[in-house]
């Protein structure tokens, strides 16, 4: 039978004194380390370089020199490295760096790998990882046919060189300068033309990183200045416009130049505007949409929406919210159209954006904001709905689901009618109630059938016709006497007759047949425009006659003339006889009055 | 006493007549009543059937219009309701009412007309008719015609006052002709054009009486329009417009209410 309580404890007894022993260690270990870096992984052959190697740590007491290997391909300058100590104190701790650097010389080309290098610290023994580097023949490297590339060169690199439009297309703006150049400022000379695409800044954060790189057989340094999110915004052929930047530069002089130092005090400054070359993009259109709404979205996005409320006051506003989140183009997403069911009014929308410019690429959130009110209490459906995200990685549209959402609209205090305005708030529509003025529908006649408008239209016409007439024969009778003569005639006439009843009513029959032989003469002398006196009878008769009146008409004025011619020599007749010859002259004139006329 | 009898059921039967003339007017303010209590109730397209019963009866009533154009606004067929809040906003006892809902009404629409300026003597006209109208200046015509008639006549046989009165009858026989001249304008207008709103969704305009012609522009719901009577009657079915945008054309009359 075995003793396990035995066992146990003696496990337990070599468990805590290999945690009591490790702990350190495991701690020293965490505190320390150990990093070999090159200058330079490619390097031309006979090229110099430098190897590092670098200790850090908090209890670093006793670290000795590296042991280098050796290192194939390479030639190392001196065994002995120059060495430099640091020490830095953050937050009350202290920590020392140590850096050793070798000078070597690339001496064969080829691939070749510098073994790890090891190092006693604290009397324990660590090592580096292995570098690869790669040595160059300057022939090897760049194609001399080519014109040799510029000490200053910009160049605009694209992440993706066939997007669609809408995808996200990241624009580093990257600086290359030689060796012996250094560069002390930069600016953006003028605009940058981007046309076709939508642009949008990416902040780098800080000092841009330089790297040291071989372009066409020349060791140049490279800077990423600036980055730019672009997006296409429609297919075909697309270009951006060379970008155009202003450098300042200080180049060291050359050391065949025996005065360089001597004057110019070691450096050169000097601006150089700089332009990138122009890059033509083939943007391919997208593919068919699915049968969902299409938000223009391109990117890797999610799409959610939300009532802001399930209760809401007829009139008032409840807003439906939908929030897009992810990378993308999120400023050319379109607000999404929703089918709105009737009963329910749509204002317009609010639209917020989050964007996020900080990192590799433009993300961030949109959200879209929309104003519903329903006109009548009630509950309402919003229906499920579909939104089409391109995404460019798989290069297919995805489909989201949006699920129904509801509200319920409670009646709203009757007060006049409330529907939502313009702004959001309840506007009252205020209908008339109890008695109302009624009317019935009449056609109304147009004015010229009207009897009153006739009346009031040929009145004053009337009038004026009168007027000219009467104002014409005033006008006459003032300057022609013969006519007015004529014109009064009948008058005269008419008040001798009345003068011969009167002369009849005091029995004066000279005096009678005197004024009816007056009246017959006068009147025919008057009507024919006669001299009034000096004209016998027999004359005036004559020249009736000539006109042609009716034989008893002349027979019975020259009856009457011959009468009253002789009344002298009469015996006086009785009122009988003055009244019938009184009413014979009247006859006698009205005969007259036709025929004459 | 059978004469005497009979003058009395004369009489009887002359005072119910009287009692009961103005039912039918007690009949359609009840009905009005019983619509504006639906209304207040949100039953809004039985309010409409009521109002709409009364208007066939050929009452005629800002408070009606006003009323139904609220109850159409509230169902969202805005077109409808631009048409009677107009004629409500015609009726000085609903004419605020009416405005202020029509302000609300045309904000609504989610098209919306250009709308190029009248002319200045069209603003005038219009003015004219519908300042004062056009009984009113017939018979500012009439008197000032008689008027001038008069003075005309007195300066003949006033010859101290020949003068003035001649002026003063000339000026107003100018008048009065301009005034006729106006009212004449005004009938023609009236008689050949109006106004009316387009209440269907939408509508093409076309620039000949057939669908089959060139479309020129679309009408949409609550466009103003202005009819041309005399071009549309060369063609059944079809009103010549013009809108508020200047752009004249041929529309189907479906959906177009005339005001």
């Amino acid at each position: 039978m075995r003793e396990t309580g035995n066992s146990f404890s003696h496990f337990l007894v070599i468990f805590f004194t290999a945690c009591t022993l490790g702990m350190p260690l495991s701690l020293n270990a965490q505190e320390i380390s150990l990093e070999a870096t090159v200058s330079e992984s490619r390097i031309f052959l006979g090229e110099q370089f430098t190897l590092s190697v670098e200790v850090s740590g908090r209890s670093v007491r006793n670290v000795s020199l590296p042991q280098l290997p050796e290192i194939p391909g390479v030639r190392v300058l001196s065994q002995n490295p120059s060495r430099s100590t640091s020490i830095s104190i953050v937050n009350a701790r202290t920590s020392t760096t140590t850096s050793y650097r070798y000078s070597l010389i690339a001496a064969q080309p080829g691939s070749f790998t510098i073994p790890p290098v090891r190092i006693d610290i604290d009397g324990e023994i660590r090592e580096t990882e292995p570098i690869r580097i790669e040595i160059l023949q300057r022939s090897q490297a760049g194609t001399e046919t080519r014109p040799q590339l510029p000490d200053v060169y910009l160049q605009v690199e694209l992440d993706v060189t066939n997007p669609v439009p809408g995808q996200q297309v990241i624009a580093s703006v990257i600086l290359y300068f030689r060796q012996g150049v250094e560069i002390t400022s930069f600016q953006m000379e003028s605009g940058w033309r981007t046309d076709g695409f939508w642009r949008e800044e990416l902040q780098n954060g800080g000092q841009p990183t330089v790297e040291s790189v071989i372009v066409e057989g020349i060791r140049y340094r490279k800077a990423e200045l600036m980055r730019y999110a672009l997006f296409p915004t429609r297919s075909g052929e697309l270009t951006l416009a060379g970008f155009p930047l202003n450098v300042g530069i200080r180049t060291q002089p050359s050391r065949n130049d025996p005065f360089g130092s001597f004057f110019g005090a070691g450096a050169n400054q000097r601006r150089l505007s700089v332009e990138s070359e122009p890059i033509t993009l083939n943007v391919r259109p997208l593919p068919e949409p699915p049968d969902a709404i299409a938000l223009n979205a391109v990117g890797e996005m999610r799409v959610e929406r939300r009532l802001s409320s399930n209760e809401v006051v007829t009139g008032e506003t409840v807003e439906l919210i939908t929030t897009i989140r992810g990378t993308g183009n999120l400023p050319l997403v379109r607000r999404p159209a929703y089918t709105i069911p009737d009963g329910l009014e749509l204002y317009s929308p609010q639209d917020a954006s989050h964007l996020d410019r900080e990192g590799r690429s433009l993300s961030g959130t949109r959200t879209f904001t929309e104003l519903i009110a329903a006109r009548a209490p009630g509950l309402y459906t919003l229906p499920a709905e579909r939104v089409a995200v391109f995404n460019p990685q798989t290069r297919r549209f995805n489909t989201i689901e949006l699920p129904a959402l509801q509200f319920r609209a409670l009646p709203a205090a009757q007060q006049g009618l409330a529907v939502a305005g313009n702004s959001g708030t309840a506007v009252r529509l205020q209908p008339v109630t109890g008695l109302a003025a009624w009317s019935t529908s009449t056609a109304t006649r147009p004015f010229f059938r009207t009897f009153w408008f006739w009346l009031f239209l040929i009145l004053p016409i009337a009038a004026l016709a009168t007027a000219i007439y009467r104002r014409n024969l005033l006008s006459r009778l003032g300057s022609d006497y013969t006519f007015a003569r004529a014109h009064f005639a009948d008058e005269t006439a008419k008040k001798r007759l009345k003068a011969a009843h009167e002369w009849m009513e005091k029995n004066q029959p000279k005096e009678i047949y005197n004024l009816l032989h007056k009246t017959v003469t006068g009147y025919v002398t008057d009507r024919l425009g006669l001299p009034e006196a000096g004209l016998s009878d027999s004359e005036l008769l004559k020249q009736l006659g000539s006109r042609n009146i009716p034989e008893p008409l002349h027979r019975q004025i020259s009856s009457l003339l011959d009468k009253c011619a002789t009344i002298s020599y009469a015996p006086v007749g009785s009122a009988t006889d003055f009244r019938t010859d009184i009413k014979k002259t009247e006859t006698i004139i009205e005969q007259l009055r036709e025929v004459l006329s | 006493m059978n004469f005497k009898r009979g003058h009395l059921l004369l009489f009887g039967a002359l005072f119910i007549s009287y009692l009961l003339s103005p039912l039918p007017a007690a009949a359609q303010q009840s009905r009005f009543d019983e619509g504006n209590r639906l209304l207040e109730e949100s039953l809004y397209e039985e309010a409409i059937t009521l109002y709409k019963a009364i208007e066939e009866d050929g009452y005629r009533s800002g408070a009606l219009w006003l009323n139904m154009g609220i109850a159409y606004t509230q169902l969202d067929s805005l077109g409808m309701a631009k048409f009677y809040l107009l004629k409500a906003a015609d009726q000085r006892e609903t004419e605020q009412l009416a405005r202020q809902a029509l302000e609300y009404v045309n904000e609504r629409f989610p098209r919306r007309s250009a709308v190029l300026p009248a002319l200045p003597w069209d603003r005038f006209f219009q003015y004219l008719s519908a300042q004062f109208g056009i009984t009113a200046i017939v018979v500012a015509t009439l008197v000032l015609f008689n008027l001038a008639a008069a003075l005309l006549i007195a300066a003949w046989f006033r010859i101290d006052l020949r003068k003035p009165f001649r002026i003063a009858s000339l000026s107003l026989f100018g008048l009065s002709a301009l005034l006729f001249l106006f009212s004449l304008i005004i009938y023609s207008q009236q008689n050949r054009y109006s106004a009316a709103i387009l209440t269907d969704r939408q509508s093409e305009v076309y620039a000949e009486p057939a669908e089959t012609a060139t479309q020129i522009t679309t009408a949409f719901e609550g466009f103003s329009l202005r009819i041309d009577f005399k071009r549309s009657e060369t063609a059944d079915g079809w009103y010549y417009i013009r809108l508020e945008n200047g752009m004249f054309g041929w529309i189907r009359d479906e959906g177009v209410r005339i005001l």
